[in-house]
């Protein structure tokens, strides 16, 4: 009898256990989106996170958007993309007639003004940011004939001038200052090197600047066809639909609105995100494991409730060289070119995709990849070729005279070995790669020693060029990415990204070309010798772009998945009527 | 008792200011610069920015903002050849350069002239256009002296090295850099421009060697900052936005200038409650398994649960963590909690009561409080166990029982109160726990908590919050330790305060 109670006890408590989960309703109409941690928040111009751009892509919107599709420009708020000057400084705007903010007053071209203001303004908490807007942006025109006409005049000729809106997200006036604080704000005060503050402009850009505009959702208003309603900090943020959008008509598809209800759920874990989707908890991601989706589409279950993709992308991963190193701390390694193009012959790129992305990264040859339109493939991918690097290490000079597998050289009267640092941020797919790249260089009498460390270090040391081979990757977009933060000598005596020390004054003209070249045909011509000049100088052994991991619910039409970030558009996701008639799943 | 209870709470006052002092300095001191963290450009390629002196006016202006622009506190100690305005220097390694010299040298006005003449050396190289310069060297028959490269090359070369000069206080890198400097300026003469500045730079130099005055170095001084300080504003407020901690304002958070009271209490109270629940389990489980592995000392009871707590102890979080995951949260074989967070989106509605918002929230607590609670059994049962067993020694538990008394009670009313000491002084962590978190298990399970929100201050620098959590922690310890102290007093009469 005991016997029997402790059974019962045993069963009932099962039971009641297994009732403490509930199954999603997959009939609602309401899209649970993964994202993969907090945004730092969602301020309109004082945050620059991952997850900020893509959460605005549903709230906000700007003049101009990058299409998914055809990875062109097109327009958005303005009624097409600008007309342009002769002299490529004048860029005129005419907005739609169609776009009412949420309390139904019309967009105007007053509302750009202050939106450029705020976004340029050293009053605002946007530092990080500024510099690309307000280097670009040197006045707004207004017509008072025509209010939905604009103009922005530019300090110079540049390629990026006809797209700079394209992340500016466009704010209301009257509601961030109808007691027009900021009228006598002007662009010539904002740009002055001596910007002398006002105590009301002060007192406005603190309140502005405040968290709470960060965080309430009552605050986070825009021209998007969502609205936030809810944000539990670190858990998840509601997104919900408009009620009479300005845009309900619209048949653009980044017009459309869908679902009711967006969810941007967080989960930093990728276990939590693969037993999401086993689950069907989520219905979009981005940011699911390769193994693990490996692993999920072995299964029926997955593949009938999933599209799921592998596809390209713009970010990759490079190991750079130290050009120029000063001698003294770090040695002369890699200044001559022979010994650079050994380093690219020995680093098992091929091995590392297969080992470490299971196969599911591409080959990179120089710094554009091979999704944009201006790449170069007249490059060919420089294959691990260990005889070939010996071949090139003997010719610059690099043998092996003492016999102990280590190649030297005398270097200003000082017998050097080759034997260096890899540095890198500590991380197990680092360690890994660079424990790769020690083992196939030792073959070559090449001595590696990795070195990780934390990012803050890393970074310092790499801004310092306290290095011999660095392991970094750089984020990318199918937006033009201005090759002057990488790769302009400037930009490696100030201490900038060119941790390598590339360039000389022909590649600093190609960048000066590029970027000022309205022509495209100019333009990619520019950015063709670029790239081959790279290619040729060797700064980096260009390594791999890791694919992006694509999980899409099956209940839903419109499951377009693209190269360009985030990779789906949700607020185009349909729900099929098989759909909404279902029950709860089981 | 409520005397010595109020004595405690009054010695509170200046342990928190030394701790807060503490942490303040500690935190400025480190290596860290939020400003840099605030002000770097979008790390992904063809960021535009570009590094110019419009970065480092921003920098300035940043500083000024945050109020790292101002000494650390009232005053400091330094030497005779220190400088009193060395803390208004923006760069951080630039101030580093400065001190050194001033430190070798001793005259800090000659080492001020020659830095601001190594800065206008700097600023010059702005002057030198590489078109100009090709062209004015280039003869009547188009034959150019020097070529655009070579050109580029000398110019970026001059101005990296005179940047790394700012950098570095060694005498010997000094000398080398000069040398390798005049004989670069002398070979280009297109250089002058830079050559005048540099010259001044060397006089500037050479007058800082020849009036060294080391001794000063080793003559101590105070130098007195007044009450425009980083401290006395974090204490005591600004006067403009920030009211100080004496009002109970932390600041503003540099991350995302949220108050860091608000980040704090949204955030503390998920933390406090595993940590409150997650001891009572632990104390549950623990307290009696550690009674009755002492009562059945050396059988096999005591044998295979010392066995099991210490092999739970050594497992480490994350893999308990995500072994519970895929065991009970998984369709594939049992899925009986929820994956990760503490509420369900889809099903969560915040007008809720307090009691529905529980109930609902309960499934989402249970595997990371297992997590939380698993690797203190060990620890907590092998007190207890240690305790019981001294007790059990004494004379008035054989005592007892030679009186006839149940085992039940001998344990329970005898034995147990004199072995809880141990244990109280290990019930006063749960205070400063409550505030810390957990990083892993916060990241496995996707819980809001305070632990990776302090994990992602240190990370980006973000002063305010540390300071905060510092001085909250370290008054949550003096709170704990208080409560243990009552405690023994409640649990051993022979203990007393007065």
């Amino acid at each position: 009898m005991i016997m029997y109670n402790k059974i019962l006890t045993f069963i009932i408590s099962l039971v009641l256990l297994s009732s403490c989960v509930e199954n999603r309703d997959l009939s609602k109409n309401t899209v649970v989106a993964h994202i993969l941690s907090n945004p730092d928040g969602l301020h309109p111009y004082n945050d620059n996170s991952v997850m900020r751009s893509f959460i605005f892509e549903h709230t906000q919107k700007t003049l101009v958007k990058l299409d998914l599709k055809t990875l062109e420009y097109i327009p958005s708020l303005a009624k097409s993309l600008p007309e342009i000057s002769e002299d490529g400084l004048l860029y005129h705007y005419e907005l739609r007639d169609d776009v009412r903010w949420d309390d139904g007053s019309e967009l105007t071209a007053k509302d750009i003004e202050f939106t450029v203001k705020l976004q340029i303004c050293p009053l605002t908490d946007n530092a990080n940011v500024r510099g690309n807007y307000s280097s670009v942006i040197k006045d707004i025109i207004l017509y008072p004939e025509n209010p939905k006409k604009f103009t922005m005049v530019a300090f110079g000729k540049n390629v990026t001038n006809p797209s700079i809106f394209s992340e500016v997200y466009v704010q209301q006036k009257s509601h961030w200052d109808p007691e027009g604080v900021l009228n006598d704000l002007t662009f010539k005060d904002i740009h002055s090197p001596n910007f002398k503050e006002k105590k009301e402009w002060s007192d406005w850009f603190n309140a502005f600047n405040h968290g709470d505009n960060r965080y309430q959702p009552e605050r986070l208003v825009g021209l998007g066809p969502y609205q936030i309603s809810d944000w539990e900090t670190g858990s998840y943020i509601i997104a919900k639909k408009k009620e009479n959008w300005w845009g309900d008509n619209d048949t653009l598809i980044y017009n459309q609105n869908y679902p009711e209800e967006i969810i941007f759920k967080i989960i930093a874990d990728e276990s939590s995100v693969f037993l999401s989707l086993k689950s069907q908890g989520l219905d979009a991601t981005n940011r699911v494991g390769t193994s693990k989706l490996f692993k999920l589409q072995k299964h029926d279950y997955f593949n009938d409730n999933y599209h799921s993709a592998f596809l390209d992308q713009y970010s990759y991963y490079y190991a750079g060289l130290n050009m120029r190193p000063d001698g003294i701390k770090r040695k002369e390694f890699f200044t001559d070119v022979k010994v650079r193009r050994a380093m690219a012959h020995l680093v098992p790129v091929d091995e590392i995709i297969e080992v470490l992305l299971h196969g599911q990264g591409s080959r990179q040859v120089a710094q554009l990849s091979n999704l944009k339109k201006n790449y170069n493939d007249t490059l060919k991918l420089i294959e691990l070729d260990v005889d070939k690097a010996m071949q090139l290490l003997d010719e610059a000079g690099w043998v092996d005279t003492d016999n102990d597998n280590v190649r030297d050289k005398m270097v200003n009267g000082e017998k050097l070995q080759l034997s260096f640092e890899l540095s890198y941020m500590s991380s197990a797919a680092s360690k890994e790669t660079a424990l790769m790249i020690k083992e196939s260089m030792w073959r070559a009498g090449v001595e590696v020693k990795p070195n990780p460390m934390d990012f803050s270090l890393f970074y310092k040391n790499a801004q310092e060029h306290d290095f011999d081979m660095m392991l970094g990757g750089w984020g990318g977009s199918a937006s033009y990415s201005n090759p002057y933060q990488l790769w302009h000598t400037s930009s490696w005596a100030n201490k900038g990204s060119n941790f390598c020390g590339f360039g000389d004054a022909f590649s600093d003209s190609l960048i000066d070309v590029a970027n000022a070249a309205i022509d495209p045909e100019e333009h990619r011509d520019a950015i063709w010798q670029l790239q081959a000049k790279i290619y040729e100088d060797q700064p980096y052994v260009f390594m791999y772009s890791p694919k992006r991991k694509i999980a899409i619910h099956k209940r839903f039409e419109n499951a377009d998945m693209y190269f360009e970030k985030p990779g789906f558009v949700l607020h185009n996701f349909l729900l099929k009527d098989s759909y909404k008639n279902q029950t709860p799943m089981p | 008792m409520l005397k010595y209870i109020a004595k405690r709470v009054l010695i509170f006052i200046p342990t928190l200011l030394a701790i807060s002092l503490l942490a303040f300095i500690l935190n400025i001191s480190a290596p860290a610069d939020p400003v840099e963290k605030l002000s770097n450009t979008a790390d992904k390629e063809g960021a535009a920015n570009q590094q110019s002196n419009a970065s480092k006016k921003t920098k300035q202006d940043l500083r000024k903002k945050l109020g790292l622009d101002l000494p650390i506190f009232y005053f400091s100690f330094g030497s005779l050849s220190d400088c009193d305005t060395l803390y208004k220097v923006a760069d951080k390694d630039h101030a580093a350069t400065l001190s050194e010299l001033s430190h070798y040298y001793g005259n800090w006005e000659d080492v001020s002239a020659y830095f601001h003449q190594l800065s206008n050396v700097q600023t010059s190289h702005s002057s030198l256009d590489l078109e100009e310069i090709f062209m004015m060297n280039t003869d009547i028959d188009s034959n150019p002296l020097y070529s655009k490269n070579e050109i580029n090359d000398v110019i970026t070369q001059s101005n990296f090295e005179v940047n790394a000069m700012m950098e570095t206080a060694n005498p010997s890198v000094l000398e080398s850099k000069f040398n390798s400097l005049d004989e670069l300026y002398s070979n280009y003469s297109f250089l002058s421009v830079v050559k005048n500045e540099f010259d001044l730079a060397k006089v500037s130099y050479e007058k800082m060697l020849s009036q060294k005055s080391s001794w000063k170095s080793y003559v101590p001084q105070i130098i007195w900052y007044g009450s425009k300080n980083q401290y006395h504003f974090w204490l005591f407020g600004d006067g403009k936005l920030r009211k100080g901690l004496v009002r109970g304002d932390f600041g503003y958070s540099y991350i995302d200038s949220q108050p860091i009271n608000t980040k704090i209490w949204s955030k503390v109270w998920i933390s406090f409650s595993f940590s409150i629940l997650s001891v009572l389990f632990a104390y549950i489980i623990s307290i009696p398994l550690g009674i009755y592995s002492a009562y059945k000392k050396d059988s096999k009871f005591d044998r295979i649960s010392s066995i099991v707590v210490f092999v739970l102890y050594s497992m480490p979080g994350f893999f308990i963590g995500v072994l519970l995951l895929y065991t009970f949260a998984n369709p594939d074989t049992l899925r009986w909690f929820p994956i990760s967070g503490i509420q369900d989106p889809t099903l969560f509605n915040p007008d809720w009561s307090f009691w529905e918002k529980t109930a609902h929230r309960a499934p989402f607590f249970i595997l990371p409080l297992i997590t939380y609670t698993y690797s203190s059994f060990a620890f907590l049962s092998r007190i207890m166990r240690v305790g019981v067993i001294d007790v059990f020694g004494q004379d008035y538990i054989r005592t007892a029982r030679a009186k006839g008394l149940g085992e039940g009670k001998v344990v329970m009313k005898h034995a147990l109160r004199n072995s809880l000491l141990p244990i109280i002084t290990v019930f006063a962590n749960i205070f400063p726990l409550a505030i810390g978190g957990s990083v892993i298990i916060e990241t496995i399970f996707t819980i809001p908590g305070m632990g990776f929100e302090i994990y992602n201050s240190i990370l980006n620098s973000d002063y305010p919050m540390i300071v905060a959590v510092f001085t909250i922690v370290g008054f949550l310890t003096m709170i704990g330790y208080l409560v243990a102290d009552v405690l023994y007093a409640v649990v051993d009469p022979r203990i007393s305060y007065k």
